[in-house]
């Protein structure tokens, strides 16, 4: 019986390779583990296993990948929420360009790090200071500009685009006062002493529990040619996201071998990363909140529908 | 005559904003490529009544013009003193013949590190952009002035002195205004890099930001601005120099 249905399987997973070659995808990310459901399906050869011929590329941030998806140079983005609307909002009407946000990708795992004597202890300290972000436009970037909007200070902070890897020692040599990044580098700094957190994306103004930071975003035409390819994406991200949250350790592991980062810190990072394989209702209400404060601030010009945002038809 | 002038002026520019217009009227690229001329125009209309478009400006001049006027307040001296006296020629020339061909950007790193993020560091990566072109065209200009003067003023007994502030220096001046446009252009150029880099206000931080946020529109402005002031800056020291300089062009011609 096992036989069969090995057989069954193995007659479906190439059909499937027949029916659409050849079956290639780019994918961007970034050096993060935000973006770690990506690393563990390389990892655990899930693109072999539903005959997808995956290149990844990796950029230095999210506005970036972004500009290069308009470019047409990748197909498929890991990236941040905040320059995937940013995108959208100005490509929406135009299906040349256009993209969806096809799934999430984790809730949490941003945060605000400063040293362990600075007296910043709440975000209206910061006035006066200098605050590095991965890049200006992120969504740590937008993010922090909402945040100091509302305490009035965003005239009175300088914010610096500092390469996310850099930020923790660039607070432990004081070129900047604090810097908002990404796990591992939130967990780097505590766990290596250079620094505290300050705030989690979830203690700012926009940011929520549920709130998705990054996000799958796909463009328009490539999901349109192959539907059936973004189909099996998404079933693969789900699969090595539902693998991250049974085996965290493995994953760590993975994490770790893949950006180069010492075990103890992504064991800790990982557990600060909210892994939900399924986008529920409240994180893409989380999303369009985080969409009208970004139109409220002016980033945006669009009034975004969760329609012109999201398209889940490809998850199953 | 003076009509065909100006069309022929006109035309070149005028060709960009056809081709511009034919571009959005048939929709020929997304939006987030190319804008249409009209967007650009009403968002400049907003920058302008907002003032943030003068906030950017005003930055970005007052960064060119710090980092601008210490590199011509130490080139100049150095230029005379590498120039005229041979030993101080010695010294310096390697030094000079090295640290020349390093881009100003290449320096980014050491700025931060150095100056830290914000005023003092773009205005130290201005200085190194100026301050070459500066330098070396005042010493080419010390170092070209015709022999057969200097010979004549020591033949009327003039001492070193009179020689350096009677015919060196006014000699050399053509030259060291040739280097000041140089370095002026360069250090605009420095300034919009270096603001991309680290920097809360200024055209080049402007252009980085709205890249960043899709923003095109706001990109080309930050472009025509800097296209702007560039010429006229320059326009204003060519005229200045022409004035200075009458009796080299009567020399000349």
């Amino acid at each position: 019986m096992k036989w069969v249905i090995l057989l069954l399987v193995l007659s479906i997973t190439f059909s499937g390779c027949i029916q659409d070659a050849p079956r290639t995808v780019r994918i961007g990310y970034q050096h993060s583990d935000l973006h770690a459901a990506l690393f563990v399906a390389d990892e655990l050869g899930l693109f072999e296993k539903y005959g997808i011929n995956a290149t990844l590329i990796e950029f230095t941030g999210g506005p970036v990948e972004m500009q290069a998806m308009g470019a047409g140079e990748i197909d498929v983005g890991y990236v941040g929420t905040a320059p995937a609307l940013t995108y959208i909002d100005k490509t929406f009407k135009d299906e040349r360009v256009s993209a969806h946000i096809i799934a999430g990708a984790q809730t949490g795992g941003i945060g605000i790090i400063v040293s362990n004597d600075s007296g910043i202890k709440k975000i209206p300290d910061l006035k006066g200071k200098t605050v590095a972000v991965l890049a200006i436009g992120s969504i740590q970037d937008i993010m922090l500009r909402d945040a100091l909007a509302k305490e009035g200070i965003l005239g009175e902070v300088d914010i610096v685009a500092v390469n996310l890897a850099s930020i923790p020692q660039a607070i432990a040599s004081k070129q900047v006062d604090a810097g908002f990044t990404a796990q591992p580098y939130v967990s780097e700094a505590v766990v290596k002493g250079y620094g505290r957190v300050l705030a989690w994306a979830e203690d700012l103004p926009v940011g929520s529990k549920n709130m998705f930071i990054n996000v799958l975003v796909a463009r328009d035409d490539f999901a349109g040619k192959n539907p059936e390819l973004v189909k099996d994406l998404i079933k693969i991200h789900r699969e090595a996201t539902e693998y991250i949250i049974s085996n965290p350790d493995m994953a760590a592991e993975i994490a770790s071998k893949r950006l180069g980062i010492e075990l103890e810190v992504e064991k800790d990072s990982i557990r600060h990363i909210g892994f939900s394989p399924v986008p529920a209702q409240e994180n893409i209400d989380s999303v369009l909140t985080f969409a009208g404060a970004l139109k409220g601030r002016g980033t945006i010009q669009n009034n975004l529908t969760g329609e012109d945002i999201f398209d889940l038809g490809y998850t199953e | 005559m003076k009509l065909k002038n100006l069309l022929l002026r006109v035309s070149g520019i005028a060709a960009i904003i056809i081709l511009w217009e034919i571009i959005s009227l048939f929709n020929l690229v997304p939006w987030i490529f190319l804008p249409p001329l009209e967007d650009v125009l009403a968002e400049l209309v907003n920058m302008v009544q907002s003032g943030e478009i003068f906030v950017d400006a005003g930055y970005s001049l007052l960064r060119v013009g710090l980092g601008f006027f210490i590199a011509a307040g130490i080139a100049i001296p150095l230029g005379i003193v590498t120039g005229w006296f041979p030993f101080a020629f010695r010294i310096f020339d390697p030094v000079i013949e090295i640290a020349r061909p390093i881009p100003p950007l290449a320096w980014t790193g050491l700025a931060l590190l150095w100056f830290g993020i914000g005023l003092s560091s773009s205005v130290f990566l201005v200085f190194l952009g100026a301050f070459f072109p500066i330098l070396l065209n005042t010493l080419a200009g010390v170092r070209g002035i015709e022999k057969k003067l200097i010979e004549a003023a020591l033949l009327l007994g003039a001492n070193e002195r009179q020689i350096l502030s009677k015919i060196v220096i006014p000699g050399s001046l053509p030259e060291m205004f040739t280097g000041i446009r140089v370095g002026m252009g360069v250090g605009w150029m420095v300034v919009v890099a270096a603001e991309m880099i680290a920097a809360r206000h200024g055209l080049g931080s402007l252009i980085i930001i709205s890249t960043n946020i899709g923003r095109t529109d706001r990109v080309l402005i930050g472009m025509i601005v800097i296209g702007l002031l560039g010429l006229v800056i320059d326009y204003g020291l060519r005229h200045m120099s022409r004035r200075l300089f009458v009796w080299r062009e009567l020399r000349e011609a």
